[in-house]
C-alpha cells in the first residue's frame, strides 16, 4: 500500500513540475498575455525562435517598462493588437516587468533577451552598441522613410559613431504645472521669468502654500528634473549643447549660476519647502493635488495621471520660466524611450515592421495619443484628436508640437543626453548641495572630471 | 582489510550524494564568486567585451572614489545596531514571553511579534515612509500633541538621522524572528537549572545570568553571526526608503554596488566592491567561527 501511495505521489509531483515549467498557450492565443512575465523565461527570443515549427506565426516579444492595467489596455488596442490583426504571419506580444533595464542588460549581455527592446533612453543604447547587442537601423529607417518623418533632433539622439541604433517611441518635456483657480484667486501671474516665479512662491509661502511640489526620498533619478531645467533656463540651450558637445566645461561660471540659482531656490523653499529629499515621488504629487502646493515639476507623462486624480480644481501647464534675462522660458525635451530590435533576434524584419506600424498609423496613435498615450516624435495632424479630448491635453500637446517648429526655447533632458555616469553623478549629489555638503564648484568640477572620461570613451550622443 | 574497504565504499556513496548538491552549489555559488573576482580587473559595461585594467578598479576603490567610505562607516554603524538593539530586544521580550503560562496567549504574543517580518521589505518600507512623511505622518501627531520639536523632524530627510529611522523600520521587521528563535531556545533549557538556582538563593537576575544565558548562547553566536552578514549585505529598506539618500546619508556597500553596476554601467568597479564586500563578509564569518567554537568549548 505504501509503494502505490508512494508512487502516486510521484506521479502527481512529476505532473505538478511539469505544468508548472510549462508556458501558457491559451494566454498568448486570447491576448491575455502575462504582463509581469517573469524576465527570465518569458521574453527570450532565442528560446522562442527554437521552439518555432513551420507554418506556426512568427512570435516577437517586446519588452518594455512596467505599465498598469490601462497603459496596457491602451497599448494593446491602438499598437498590438491592429499589428497583429494586419499581420496575420507575424504575432507581438508586450512583455512588461519592473527594473526593465537591468533585467533586459543581463539577458542581452547573455546574448538572449526579447526581439524588440524599449530602453530607458538614448544614452543607454550606446552601452548596448558597445556591445554589438542591438541592430544598426540605418538601412531600415531610411528605406522607410522614417529618418524623413521623425523629428530630426529626436532621430540625431538616436545615433551612435553616425548611424542609427534605436527609433525614439515617445516625446516628452518638462513643464511647470500649476493650480489655475489658485492662481486665479490670489491674483498670481503665471510665472514667466525668475522674478514673476519668486513673486509667486513668496506670496504662496506667506499664505502658508507650498510654492512647488516635488518628491525624491524613493525615486533619485527625479533630482534631474531640476538640474537639467536650472541648467537650460538659466544658461540657455546653445551654452548646454556646447557643454554636451564637449566644447565647453561644466565648471563655466554660467553653469556654476545656474545651480548657485537652483540651490537658491531650494534653500528658499521653493521647492517643495526644503522637505523635497523627505518625501516620495508621489507625495509630492499629492501635495499638488490636494491643493497643498501651487505648482509641481514633472513632465508631460503625468498628463493621463493628473487628468485622473485632479477633478476638484483647473490646471495647466507650462515652460518653466526663464531664470535668466535673456534667456527664454525653457521646455526642456527629450526621447521619452527608445525602441531597439536585439540583434540576435530570429526576424530582425519583422521587428522592424512593428516599429514602422507604429510611424504609419495616423489616426491609431492620435486616438492613442487622445487617451492619455505620449506622443511619438513625429508631426502629428491635430484634427485627428478626439473631440472629447482633455483640454489641458490638447493645450500641452499643442505646445509640444509647437516647439518643434523654434528649437529655441527647446532645453534637453538630461535621461536623453547626458552620459550615465555624469547623470548619476549630478541626479544622486544636487542634494548633498542643498544639504550644504557639497559646494557647487566641487560639484560641477567632479561633474567635468566624470563628463570628460565618458567624453573620451565615446558615450555621448550627438546633440543638434 | 574488509572494512577498509567497505568504509571507503561508504565515504564513495557518501560523496556520491552531495555531489549534486556541490555542483549546482559550484554552479550558481562558486563559478559566479570567482568570475565576480575576476571582472574586477576590467573596465566592464555589463554589457560588451570587458577590457582588461589590471588593478586599476581597486586603486580607485582606495584613492578616488569619496562615497566608497561613506558607505563602509554607514554599513558598519548599520552591522552594529542590528547586532545589538535587536537581538537585546529579542532576549528581553523572550524571555518575558515564555514566562506567560496560558499557551494561548504566549502564542498571541509570539505571533504579533513576528509579522512584521513576514512584510515584504517593500512594503513595509513604504507603509514606514508613510508614517514618516513630514506633512501628514507622525509629525502631525506630534504637532497636536505640542510636541513643536519632534513634530519638525524630517525622519528621512535629516542626514543625521535618515540612517537610523530605516535601520528602525528593519529593525522592527526583523526582532520578531530573532525572538522566536530565541523562545525555542529558552523551551530546550531544562527547567530544573531554574529550580536549583532558585533553591540554591538565586534571583531573577542570577537565574538569567547564570542560566538563560548559557542556555541560550548556542543560538545567540548563531543569530549575532547571521545578523552580521545579513546586516553587511543590507539592501532593501534602504533602496525602498532612501535609495541611498538624503546626498549620501544612507548609502551602503550593496546600494553603492547596485548603482555602479546598474545605474553608471560600471559593472568592472562594481565587481571589485563585492569583492571587497565579501571580504568584509568572510573575515566576520571566520571572527564568528573562531567565537563559535570558544562558547561551544565553555558549554
Amino acid at each position: 500500500m505504501k509503494k502505490v501511495i508512494s508512487f502516486i505521489l510521484i506521479l502527481a509531483l512529476a505532473a505538478g513540475m511539469m505544468i508548472g515549467c510549462g508556458k501558457s498557450e491559451e494566454g498568448a492565443a486570447d491576448n491575455t498575455v502575462v504582463k509581469e512575465t517573469d524576465s527570465e523565461e518569458g521574453t527570450d527570443a532565442a528560446e522562442e525562435a527554437v521552439q518555432e515549427t513551420p507554418g506556426e506565426k512568427k512570435k516577437l516579444i517586446w519588452f518594455t517598462e512596467q505599465m498598469d492595467d490601462s497603459q496596457y489596455a491602451k497599448w494593446m488596442e491602438y499598437v498590438v493588437t491592429p499589428f497583429n490583426e494586419s499581420h496575420p504571419d507575424i504575432e507581438v506580444e508586450i512583455s512588461a516587468t519592473a527594473d526593465y533595464e537591468q533585467v533586459l542588460k543581463v539577458q542581452l549581455a547573455a546574448n538572449g533577451g526579447p526581439d524588440i527592446c524599449n530602453m530607458g533612453g538614448p544614452t543607454i543604447t550606446s552601452e548596448y552598441v558597445e556591445g554589438d547587442k542591438i541592430l544598426d537601423l540605418t538601412e531600415y529607417v531610411e528605406n522607410a522613410g522614417l529618418d524623413k518623418k521623425i523629428f530630426k533632433w529626436a532621430l540625431d539622439s538616436c545615433k551612435v559613431n553616425g548611424k542609427i541604433y534605436s527609433v525614439p517611441n515617445s516625446y516628452e518635456a518638462l513643464m511647470l504645472w500649476y493650480n489655475v483657480d489658485m492662481f486665479e484667486e490670489n491674483g498670481w501671474k503665471v510665472p514667466e521669468t525668475y522674478e514673476e516665479l519668486k513673486t509667486v512662491c513668496e506670496d504662496a509661502q506667506d499664505k502658508g502654500i507650498i510654492p512647488i511640489a516635488f518628491g525624491t526620498s524613493d525615486f533619485k533619478a527625479i533630482n534631474e528634473q531640476f538640474v537639467g531645467v536650472a541648467l537650460c533656463a538659466y544658461a540657455g540651450r546653445e551654452n548646454v549643447k556646447k557643454a554636451l558637445n564637449g566644447e565647453m566645461k561644466w565648471t563655466d561660471p554660467v553653469f556654476q549660476e545656474a545651480i548657485t540659482t537652483l540651490n537658491d531656490m531650494w534653500q528658499a523653499g521653493w521647492i517643495n519647502d526644503k522637505k523635497s529629499h523627505a518625501i516620495s515621488q508621489d507625495d509630492g504629487y499629492s501635495l499638488f493635488y490636494n491643493q497643498s502646493a501651487a505648482m509641481a515639476m514633472t513632465g508631460t507623462w503625468s498628463l493621463g495621471t493628473f487628468a485622473e486624480q485632479i477633478q476638484d480644481f483647473k490646471y495647466g501647464a507650462v515652460a518653466f520660466p526663464s531664470l535668466k534675462d535673456g534667456v527664454p522660458p525653457t521646455l526642456c525635451m527629450g526621447a521619452g524611450g527608445v525602441i531597439a530590435i536585439n540583434a540576435n533576434t530570429k526576424y530582425p524584419d519583422e521587428c522592424f515592421e512593428f516599429i514602422n506600424f507604429l510611424f504609419n498609423n495616423d489616426e491609431l496613435q492620435a486616438q492613442a495619443v487622445s487617451n492619455g498615450l505620449q506622443p511619438l516624435p513625429y508631426d502629428m495632424d491635430e484634427s485627428l484628436y478626439s473631440s472629447d479630448m482633455n483640454e489641458v491635453d490638447k493645450e500641452v500637446l499643442s505646445t509640444l508640437e509647437n516647439s518643434q517648429s523654434n528649437l529655441e526655447s527647446a532645453g534637453f533632458v538630461m535621461w536623453t543626453y547626458w552620459p550615465a555616469e555624469t547623470r548619476q553623478y549630478m541626479m544622486d549629489n544636487i542634494e548633498n548641495v542643498y544639504l550644504g555638503n557639497l559646494t557647487v564648484e566641487d560639484y560641477l568640477e567632479k561633474t567635468q572630471s566624470i563628463f570628460e572620461k565618458e567624453f573620451e570613451s565615446g558615450k555621448l550622443i550627438p546633440v543638434s | 582489510m574488509e572494512k577498509r574497504r567497505k568504509y571507503s565504499t561508504r565515504r564513495l556513496v557518501c560523496l556520491l550524494f552531495i555531489l549534486p548538491a556541490f555542483l549546482y552549489h559550484a554552479l550558481v555559488v562558486i563559478i559566479p564568486s570567482l568570475k565576480t573576482v575576476y571582472l574586477s580587473f576590467f573596465d566592464w559595461n555589463g554589457i560588451s567585451e570587458p577590457r582588461f585594467t589590471g588593478l586599476q578598479n581597486y586603486i580607485e576603490m582606495f584613492t578616488e572614489d569619496t562615497v566608497l567610505p561613506i558607505a563602509f562607516k554607514n554599513t558598519m554603524v548599520w552591522t552594529l545596531i542590528f547586532i545589538t538593539i535587536p537581538i537585546i530586544l529579542a532576549i528581553f521580550v523572550a524571555v518575558c514571553a515564555s514566562k506567560v503560562k496560558k499557551t494561548s496567549l504566549q502564542m498571541f504574543y509570539r505571533t504579533v511579534y513576528f509579522l512584521p517580518y513576514v512584510l515584504s521589505a517593500s512594503i513595509a518600507g513604504k507603509i514606514w515612509s508613510n508614517f514618516y512623511n513630514p506633512f501628514y505622518g507622525f509629525n502631525t501627531l506630534f504637532e497636536r500633541l505640542g510636541w513643536e520639536k519632534l513634530s519638525e523632524v524630517l525622519w528621512l530627510g535629516d542626514q543625521k538621522i535618515a540612517l537610523f529611522a530605516v535601520a528602525f523600520v528593519s529593525n522592527w521587521s526583523w526582532w520578531g524572528f530573532v525572538m522566536v528563535l530565541f523562545i525555542s531556545a529558552l523551551q530546550q533549557i531544562d527547567p530544573a537549572l531554574y529550580e536549583s538556582a532558585s533553591i540554591d538563593g538565586g534571583n531573577s537576575w542570577d537565574c538569567f545570568l547564570h542560566v538563560t544565558l548559557p542556555g541560550i548562547a548556542p543560538t545567540l553566536v548563531f543569530v549575532i553571526s547571521l545578523s552580521l552578514m545579513w546586516s553587511i549585505l543590507s539592501f532593501d529598506f534602504i533602496w525602498v526608503m532612501t535609495m541611498g539618500g538624503p546626498g549620501q546619508a544612507t548609502e551602503m556597500l550593496s546600494t553603492w554596488i547596485y548603482k555602479n553596476a546598474f545605474v553608471s554601467y560600471r559593472a568592472g568597479y562594481a565587481n571589485a566592491i563585492c569583492v571587497l564586500q565579501s571580504g568584509i563578509v568572510l573575515l566576520v564569518f571566520f571572527a564568528n567561527q573562531k567565537i563559535r567554537k570558544k562558547v561551544e568549548d565553555i558549554g
